[in-house]
């Protein structure tokens, strides 16, 4: 176990290579520099600027340098907020949108399996059919669209949590539901889909049979196998939450990381936008392996080694 | 089944109405917001958009920072906040040379924020530091004024040659390239603050990152207020300084400004008491001004800006002046304000906006179609339609796409000619205009300080932001001959001389002086509008006798009540 | 964001083969209204988009772009049945003409993502061996690479249009199908009559295009047809960062972005491209649950 862990970790070295390589290829391709601005900036101190960032070397020698520092930890420094390194603003807005996504997670998962539930266990009635639109509304609602109108109901008419901000629990509410509402609707689908596989299958006609109060049935019976779609879910969902908080993070000014995803690349913050991009790719490849390892702990038919 | 499904998507879409129609219920309340401050009566909330770039007056180039930097700075002048009229700051009094050139200031007894006393040797350091281009400033160009301030950015001379001398501890004396009439007051700019020199030296000791100095747990300041804490993209936290040499006249303890860039949001959070103030900088959305007309408490007042569209002259068919001035003419700048930007902007066709600094403004036509339709034929196109194709770019913003799609629009109605919309982001949009490599291409300039040079340098052949291609020797000849002029009345008529002549070429479309629109808590007093949005906290205060109702509030352009302004 | 395919696993799919497939489907299909009638909804929105626009030009005399300024937003009457924009424009003429960007925007994109993901998977899974791994890897590490970013710089590089518009949103989507394709390329690789076609000496170029790849047709349908809503959704995502369509073009995206934004004082703004937007993905849901219902008779319900 333990070594295939090791094995798996240690496959993914290349992999993030790869996308160093590519990345860096990528943010330089593209036209206009860091140090543009509307007033004009004499050439001799363009050149100042450029040279502390190390942009006035060749690209290879550049690419060295960078990957060199990155063994050591040190992402470099922004150009857009030249008093802050990239570790410094990782770390700063990390942890906030790792907070949001979370929210966004439990009430995904919340809403979406009591919905999946109810639908499969009532199946074809008014309260599966309400579930299941409940579910594509929630799919088809564009997260810029169900922002502004909680922020005006919730905020501006009822007065009952701030439009915007970051602090305190308040803060974290509207931005999470916001998020996550997307995601309940495709869970709320997924647990159906699972729940009514596993109603056909023989141990529940046994338990059945046998007289198992349905309860029973429902929580230990059929929940544990019919998750398991929801499981393999939530590797890509947990990723597309925290890439997906860019608009919500702007919505409602949450101090994430999600905004620098879009500004950085637009700001030309070379090292930044290198940054977040490692950062998300090293914690996609890491989720992706945490969910194979659950599949393997939740699947008695899946071996893991 | 189907028609049970049916059923409860008909009971959303009616849930989704039903909500959408609570949302927009118009209240009746004539304020736009809460009416109750939610923080003590020495505090205020206000919105600065952005994370600045830079907080340090050297290398400080954006209006963000720019805000900070001039409450938790003073120069050795300041603006009047309601006039922008240079008042005494550090420097008491001051000389001026028979040539308009040179200065001598007076500085009086104050100190920095740590106690030390402020010389006129951190005025030395700070402007020879502006220059340097070892600090690699982007606003170095604003040293320029200054003697030798060009050579020494280019590393011709040396940094001590600077025009800027320390007579003693207390008398500065500067000396000018040119005699220029507005000095005093571009001199309130944040980029000629004073920097503490003996904080450098300390931070050198320690081996701690000199350019970290005004982060809060280094910062020595001599302005109003000092910064305490510095949450990045969340919000900063700023104490009175009793240090300060006037502390007696400033009004609040503390001062939270958040970093909130969508104007909508800011919106919100004023709506909700989040903000007294959502700042100078924040610009509210076109499509609310009508809506936002009927609460009192809506301000809006003129704003030293001018927006304009560049043309690259070089490219056909814009290389033709009929061409650039039938554009020009088809642009129905009246309806354009009144109906797109809506915030009271004034239509013009001036590059200088009217009564600048006493300068007479030209009053070039605003719109007329029928000369344009002739000119454009006079060029040879007289159905518009076999002119190629023109692009016109815009940097992306909802303002900027509001007033290109009309401006589209009405070319293609007036002349029949298509152009092309290209939204491109921002870097993509300055890398494209420092290349040239654009037709049309849309900008903004706001005036650093109150006087027509600010705009008409914008033409000049030397001049880096001159993203037009459009070059003259009479037009440099006749700005050059106006600097030399010690006579302000006389060198305005060479000034309107030189832009006749320039716009007469239509190197540039000009559309419209900017206005500022502002919601301001009604229980919030010393702000006024000025045209360059200049509002130091230190004469805000929150007026805790106001009750929702009472009329004693007056129009944000005129003072509330009497300030003392100390000599 | 990234959308997610929902309620699909390859293994879910049924790999059986042979023409009475197509026929079970298409009965079954017939028998689920639900999905007729999304059918019969965006055939209707389609004939709308394509034809409304002149429609409407001729008979009322609006089309999308001419503005009014004077005129400016005005709320539903019956000149104006959606009401006006900011401009004085009429609503109606802009919805259809931005459902028009946006459905071909979604379909386009997702024929491209089909297609460059069924013939990877179909490629990679039929080679096998190092082929198979070092294909998958690259998969792999485009998963990993934050999708919307690679759009954006693909974007900002490229430029923006129409057309690059499609494509992009076509190449970084298309590592869900060749997934899919390949799992059930690796099974139906060792069938009878595949090494049947192999033993009388068919290319391996003629076995994947002529043999392989009209057996994963069911699933590779199936995932398009949950392609195409998440791919307008990615549209409406890019406008609402100014990187989606260029004005006066609307599209779905672009008008409910601008509705969002000014929805507390124009409501209609918002409600019309809202309500079609939400109607249209609805019925693309819909009919791709029904889809996918037909062409897999085990997850009937």
């Amino acid at each position: 176990m333990i070594r295939l862990l090791l094995r798996r970790l240690l496959e993914l070295v290349p992999t993030v290579l790869v996308i160093v390589v590519a990345s860096f290829a990528l943010v330089r391709l593209a036209p206009g520099s860091p140090f543009s601005s509307e007033k004009e900036i004499p050439a001799e101190i363009r050149q100042k600027l450029e040279a502390k960032y190390g942009f006035d070397k060749p690209l290879p020698e550049q690419f060295v340098r960078y990957l060199g520092n990155l063994l050591k930890g040190d992402l470099g420094l922004s150009t857009k907020y030249p008093q802050r390194t990239v570790n410094e603003i990782i770390a700063n807005g990390f942890p906030v949108s790792l907070t949001l996504a979370a929210v966004a997670l439990l009430w995904s998962l919340l809403v979406g399996i009591t919905a999946g539930i109810i639908g499969a266990i009532r199946q074809n009635t008014v309260w599966d059919y309400t579930a299941m639109t409940a579910a594509l509304v929630g799919i088809s609602v564009p997260s810029f669209v169900l922002g502004p109108l909680l922020v005006l109901v919730v905020s501006l008419r009822l007065h009952m949590l701030p439009p915007a901000g970051w602090g305190d629990w308040h803060h974290v509410i509207l931005p999470g539901l916001t998020l996550g509402t997307i995601y309940a609707g495709s869970i709320a689908r997924l647990m159906r889909g699972g729940m009514l596989d596993v109603v056909r299958s023989d141990f529940i006609r046994t338990a059945r049979a046998k007289g198992v109060a349905e309860w029973t049935i429902v929580w230990r019976h059929m929940f544990p196998t019919a998750i398991l779609p929801v499981v393999s879910y939530l590797g890509p969902a947990i990723a597309s939450m925290l890439t997906g908080s860019v608009v919500v993070e702007k919505i409602f000014n949450v101090p994430g990381i999600g905004p620098y995803f879009v500004d950085a690349a637009f700001n030309r913050d070379y090292f930044l936008v290198m940054g977040i991009v490692l950062l998300y790719a090293f914690f996609l490849l890491l989720l992706n392996l945490v969910v194979d390892v659950l599949y393997g702990f939740l699947d008695p038919r899946v071996d893991v080694s | 089944m189907h028609k049970t499904t049916f059923q409860s998507y008909v009971v959303f879409v009616l849930t989704f109405i039903t909500v959408l129609a609570t949302g927009c219920q118009q209240q009746s309340s004539p304020y736009f917001g809460t009416v109750k401050p939610r923080h003590g009566p020495k505090e205020i909330w206000i919105n600065n958009s952005s994370e600045p770039e830079w907080l340090d007056p050297g290398r400080c180039s954006d209006s963000t920072g720019g805000e900070i930097i001039w409450n938790t700075f003073e120069g050795l002048v300041q603006a009047h906040p309601a006039t922008l009229k240079p008042l005494p700051a550090i420097a008491t009094h001051w000389d001026i040379s028979d040539d308009g050139r040179v200065y001598r200031f007076y500085l009086r007894p104050s100190f920095w924020s740590d106690g030390h006393p402020l010389t006129a040797d951190d005025f030395v350091f700070a402007l020879r530091r502006l220059v340097d281009p070892q600090t690699g400033s982007k606003y170095a160009s604003n040293g320029f004024i200054f003697k030798k301030g060009l050579a020494i950015s280019r590393g011709e001379a040396a940094v001590n040659s600077l025009g800027v001398r320390a007579l003693d501890s207390r008398t500065l004396e500067i000396e000018l390239v040119d005699p220029l009439p507005y000095f005093l007051n571009f001199l309130s700019f944040y980029s000629f603050m004073p920097i503490p020199q003996h904080l450098f030296q300390n931070l050198q000791e320690r081996g701690i990152d000199q350019d970290l100095w005004t982060r809060p747990e280094h910062v020595v300041c001599n302005g109003a207020f000092q910064m305490t804490d510095w949450q990045f993209r969340q919000h900063m936290t700023f104490e009175k300084n009793m240090k300060y040499w006037d502390a007696d006249s400033v009004k609040l303890d503390r001062v939270r400004v958040a970093m909130v860039e969508s104007s909508t949001t800011a919106m919100n959070m004023y709506v909700a008491g989040e903000f007294d103030w959502p700042g100078g900088s924040t610009s509210l959305p076109a499509e609310f001004m009508d809506h936002l007309e009927s609460y009192k408490d809506f301000h809006r007042h003129p704003y030293l800006g001018v927006y304009f569209y560049w043309i690259n002259t070089t490219k056909p068919p814009l290389d033709d002046p009929l061409v650039r001035r039938a554009l020009s003419l088809a642009i129905d700048r009246d309806s354009l304000v009144k109906h797109v930007t809506r915030g009271g902007q004034i239509g013009s066709s001036d590059l200088v906006p009217d009564g600048l600094a006493g300068y007479e403004g030209l009053y070039l036509p605003v719109y007329d179609p029928a000369e344009a339709r002739r000119l454009l034929a006079e060029a040879g196109y007289p159905t518009g339609q076999d002119l190629p194709e023109v692009t016109l770019s815009f940097n992306t913003s909802e303002g900027h796409k509001q007033v290109a799609e009309a401006i589209q629009a009405m070319w293609q109605q007036e002349l029949g000619i298509t152009v092309e919309l290209e939204n491109q982001e921002w870097k993509v949009f300055l890398a494209n205009a420092e290349q040239m490599n654009f037709q049309i291409s849309r900008m903004g300039w706001i005036g650093d300080y109150a006087d027509p040079y600010t705009f008409l340098e914008l033409l000049t052949s030397d001049c880096g932001n001159n993203h037009s291609n459009w070059s003259s020797k009479t037009y440099d000849a006749l700005l050059e001959q106006a600097n030399q002029h010690n006579d302000p009345e006389e060198r305005l008529k060479i000034l309107r001389k030189a832009e006749a002549f320039a716009l007469a070429e239509q190197p540039l479309i000009p559309l419209y002086v900017y206005t500022r629109t502002q919601l301001i808590k009604p229980y919030v007093q010393g702000i006024w509008g000025n045209h360059q949005d200049r509002h130091p906290w230190k004469y805000m205060w929150i007026d805790e006798s106001f009750e929702p109702g009472e009329e004693n509030i007056e129009s944000v352009n005129t003072p509330r009540k009497a300030i003392q302004v100390h000599k | 964001m990234k959308c997610i395919q929902v309620g699909l696993r390859s293994d879910e799919i049924d790999s059986r083969a042979g023409s009475s497939l197509w026929e079970d489907a298409w009965k079954r299909l017939q028998k689920n209204k639900l999905a007729w009638m999304s059918g019969l909804f965006l055939v209707l929105l389609g004939i709308g988009c394509c034809f409304g626009p002149a429609f409407l030009q001729v008979v009322w005399g609006y089309d999308d772009h001419t503005q009014n300024l004077a005129y400016g937003p005005q709320p539903p009457s019956l000149e104006h049945p959606f009401g006006t924009d900011f401009y004085g424009r009429d609503l109606l003429a802009r919805v259809l003409s931005g459902a028009r960007v946006s459905l071909s925007v979604g379909l386009l994109a997702a024929f491209v993502a089909a297609l460059i993901g069924t013939i990877y998977g179909a490629v990679s899974g039929y080679f096998g061996g190092v082929v198979d791994s070092l294909m998958m890897r690259i998969v792999d590490i485009l998963y990993a690479l934050p999708y919307m970013f690679l759009v954006i710089i693909l974007v900002t590089i490229l430029g923006k249009s129409l057309v690059l518009l499609f494509l992009a949103l076509g190449a970084v989507g298309w590592l869900l199908t060749a997934r899919v394709v390949r799992g059930q390329v690796l099974s139906l690789k060792e069938q009878d009559f595949v090494l049947a076609a192999r033993s009388l000496g068919t290319t391996n170029r003629g076995i994947i295009f002529e043999h392989l790849i009209p057996n994963t047709l069911s699933s590779v349908i199936v995932t398009f047809t949950l392609t195409v809503p998440s791919m307008i959704l990615q549209e409406a995502f890019l406008s609402f960062l100014g990187l989606g369509v260029q004005p006066p073009q609307p599209s779905l995206g672009s008008l409910i972005n601008d509705g969002a934004n000014q929805m507390l004082v124009f409501w209609w703004t918002l409600v019309f491209p809202g309500g079609i937007m939400a109607t249209m993905l609805f019925a693309l849901n819909f009919l791709g649950d029904g889809i996918r219902d037909a062409l897999d008779p085990r997850m009937k319900t």
